[in-house]
């Protein structure tokens, strides 16, 4: 299997404290993997790290065998932990809008999961409750044929109903050789849809295993291995 | 689909759908959904559903025909075995149960005499 990401080294400080420190690792293609950790672990400053949102200090980022920059921003379609919508915009015209800006937004695909995930998409984005803009996030997110989708705490604040749609989404919407990086502090959601685990724990990576491999070999669960690792750290 | 979190799931699987063999709501030769769909009616993702198909393969429960699909096995002698193994481990597990309560193979025996006479 190919790596779809690469990961070596990285170290990224915010005023001389090292929020990510010497982290490696890489995520294969075709993998549901869960970015886990406690506020403040780094997660999001990771993701955006490899978004080139921010600049790594140290270290290399490789997308595809391509060092991270212009040329590979193409590849990954992000979920951020915010709402990055215009305020005067419909939900078509935030479709019209990703439409525009990325190459690979599948509009067909964007009407599946607006019907799938009951979007109404005359509505503004401004009337929309938490989960539904988190939906729509999903939604353009996922609707892009990206090689990795970076999906920044989309189970926050959303009640039961809307994290099973949202999991059903990422189970059933992302092609067989693309992955998907989720990064989340729930860990029971993630629990039965992740194939590999990353542990963040004050900006350094303390587990990274395959989920059934804690199962197998250690006989716990994801969540009874994520407090043990993180009531220890 | 509830999962017990602490035993690989694709284990879980693999016992739901030998189950459904072994009591005939998949029947013998029967063509199984493609692993995409499958996955979709577990809920797991793609790899793991895939890894419960592939060992099922490997233990000859299932047989992949390249491009036409996977089936349940033909062969009676394997679901008879299937059969075997699993009443064998739910009595193990039953036998364990009633161990840890303190009842004597002798005991155990009676009870169970008991409560088919119900």
């Amino acid at each position: 299997m190919s790596n779809i990401l690469t990961v070596k080294g990285l170290t990224k400080p915010f005023y001389g404290n090292p929020v990510l420190e010497e982290l490696d690792f890489s995520i294969e293609s075709g993998r549901v993997v869960g970015l886990m950790g406690p506020n403040g672990a780094g997660k999001t400053t990771l993701i955006k790290t490899i978004m080139q949102l921010y600049r790594a200090d140290k270290g290399e980022i490789t997308i595809l065998g391509k060092e991270a920059g212009t040329a590979t921003k193409g590849l990954l379609s992000y979920m951020p932990d915010t709402n990055p919508l215009i305020s005067w915009m419909r939900i078509s015209d935030a479709l019209q809008y990703y439409g525009d800006m990325f190459p690979d937004f599948d509009k067909e695909r964007a009407g599946e999961l607006c019907e799938s995930l009951r979007l109404d998409t005359g509505k503004k984005v401004t009337a929309l409750s938490k989960g539904t803009v988190k939906r729509v996030l999903i939604m353009l997110a996922l609707s892009r044929k990206a090689a990795l989708y970076l999906l920044d705490e989309p189970f926050a604040g959303i009640d039961p109903l809307g994290t099973n749609q949202i999991i059903k989404t990422i189970l059933t919407g992302v092609r067989e050789d693309a992955s998907v990086l989720i990064a989340t502090h729930q860990v029971k959601n993630i629990e039965t849809i992740v194939d590999d685990l990353l542990f963040l724990n004050n900006g350094r990576l303390v587990l990274s295993d395959s989920s059934e491999n804690v199962r197998e070999f250690r006989g716990k669960s994801v969540e009874e291995c994520y407090l043990e690792v993180f009531s220890h750290a | 689909m509830n999962f017990n979190p602490a035993i690989p799931i694709y284990m879980q699987i693999m016992d739901m759908i030998k189950r459904d063999i072994v009591t005939g709501a998949l029947a013998r030769g029967e063509r199984i959904d493609s692993v995409r769909a499958l996955s979709e009616k577990f809920g797991v993702n793609l790899n793991t559903m895939q890894r419960a198909c592939s060992e099922l393969e490997r233990q000859n429960v299932i047989n992949t025909q390249r491009g036409v699909g996977s089936f349940v096995t033909e062969d009676a002698q394997t679901i008879a075995n299937l059969k075997e193994e699993m009443s064998n481990g739910m009595i193990s597990e039953f036998l364990q149960g009633m161990q840890n309560l303190g009842y004597n193979k002798q005991e155990i025996l009676e009870i169970i005499r008991k409560a088919d006479e119900l």
